[in-house]
């Protein structure tokens, strides 16, 4: 791969073919043209300053590049969260994140979650909306890491069988 | 365990967002090494991304490009000129000892141009046989993403070689497109052979003679191989070096049926 001789062609290849994927996916995830942009720009510097950490036998270029795109995105949100929270101390973040999302986009993730027992809920959004990493969730909740593990697998699950076109999952939980 | 139930448990989609520990993703690499249906999901469930990433696709204003590249750190290592310490004169030296300095800087200053002419003209060769390199690499590159993406072609269907009792435990996969007309082999592992010697893709046909196709010594890669109407079975033989036009059954490795 040319990118990872420090070739800028190679970046400007995966510019042309990705951009648009990703930028959709930064774009359902922040609800912002300005944000989405900036993050954009940090997601193809991170992909240029860390190709060679990409290894091919896990996952596709396009997975590891939605990965990052999703990080950016969550992390750029939670910036957002803290600096509204600073400003007015009484503000909900995680009530007001579940509203915008709910708001964003063509894939109704509301109704895929309504159904959703309250326990599995909870941890669909601390991982995928939040960012939480599952030993995250095992310590702010207090339940053991086995739990954590086994409950996000029960829910993903579910959400497969409540899905018609199950490979249609990745999509939403990645843009959650 | 059961390849279905493991498929059913989510952990699939997990591993393919990178939320699993090491160890887990360790024991789902296994999983895949061992069962074909899950290799298979995984490739669907990254395929599924792609595609909706696609459908959902929003293309980003111009001066986002722009942005980037024009501020891209370089990864090559610059070499910095070394400037020559110029100490001021103190007051007070004579005339002698100004000619002397003056002298003594004009050949200083010849003997760095010079040598900031040879390092430029090296630099321009440099640079020359670099672009070289890199439209070389970036040709190889398109064709790399070309058949990427025929590979992640939702239409594949991908067949694991059935390996005769000689040759148990060798791996190969067709990715078989019936919708483009296209065959790709993935050969994740092939016996042997010797440097006279080759393998050679076959075509079987019922009632017809075997009819020989690709001849290839590739190992670990995905190679672009014939695809021929209404072939029940391709199979796989060791040949001698250059192929063979009827195929030696007992060098049969292996078969793929696509009907």
């Amino acid at each position: 791969m040319s990118i990872r001789q420090g070739e800028e062609s190679g970046l400007k290849i995966l510019y042309q073919q990705y951009a648009g994927s990703l930028f959709g996916i930064v774009m359902r995830l922040l609800n912002s043209q300005d944000d989405a942009e900036e993050v954009l720009q940090t997601v193809f510097l991170k992909i240029w300053n860390n190709i060679d950490s990409y290894n091919e036998t896990k996952a596709t270029l396009f997975t590891w590049m939605a990965q990052i795109a999703r990080n950016t995105a969550i992390d750029r949100k939670r910036l957002k969260s803290f600096e509204m929270v600073s400003k007015t101390e009484s503000f909900d973040v995680s009530e007001t994140n579940l509203r915008d999302d709910a708001n964003k986009s063509d894939i109704d993730l509301e109704n895929l979650l309504k159904d959703m027992p309250e326990k599995y809920r909870v941890l669909i959004s601390k991982m995928f909306l939040e960012g939480y990493t599952q030993q995250e969730i095992a310590d702010e909740m207090d339940i053991p890491l086995g739990t954590v593990k086994t409950r996000l697998r029960e829910a993903i699950k579910m959400l497969r069988e409540s899905l018609k076109d199950e490979k249609h999952l990745l999509y939403m939980l990645l843009i959650m | 365990m059961d390849a279905k139930k493991y498929i059913e448990s989510g952990i699939l989609e997990l591993y393919v967002l990178g939320q699993l520990s090491p160890e887990e993703e360790k024991e789902v690499q296994e999983m895949q090494a061992k069962y074909i249906e899950i290799q298979r999901e995984i490739h669907e469930i990254s395929v599924g991304l792609e595609k909706y990433a696609r459908l959902n696709a929003i293309k980003p204003p111009t001066h986002v490009a722009e942005r980037i590249f024009e501020n891209l750190p370089s990864k090559s290592t610059s070499s910095s000129v070394q400037a020559a310490d110029v100490i001021p004169p103190k007051a007070g030296l004579t005339w002698n000892s100004l000619t002397t300095l003056f002298a003594l800087l004009s050949v200083l200053g010849f003997s760095l141009y010079f040598i900031l002419k040879t390092e430029h003209n090296r630099a321009v060769q440099n640079y020359e046989s670099d672009k070289k390199a890199c439209d070389s690499i970036a040709n190889q590159q398109q064709q790399q993403f070309a058949l990427l993406n025929q590979i992640n072609d939702p239409n594949n269907m991908i067949i694991d070689m059935t390996p005769t009792s000689d040759y148990a435990g060798i791996s190969v996969y067709l990715h078989h497109n019936m919708v483009t007309k296209k065959n790709f082999l993935q050969l994740v592992k092939l016996p042997e052979i010797t440097a006279g010697q080759s393998f050679q893709l076959w075509s079987l046909k019922d009632g017809a003679d075997p009819i020989p196709l690709n001849i290839f010594v590739d190992k670990n890669t995905i190679i672009p191989v014939d695809f021929i109407d209404q072939t029940a079975t391709y199979a796989i033989t060791i040949e001698p070096k250059g192929g063979s036009r009827t195929p030696s059954l007992d060098k049969l490795i292996g078969t793929m049926g696509v009907i």
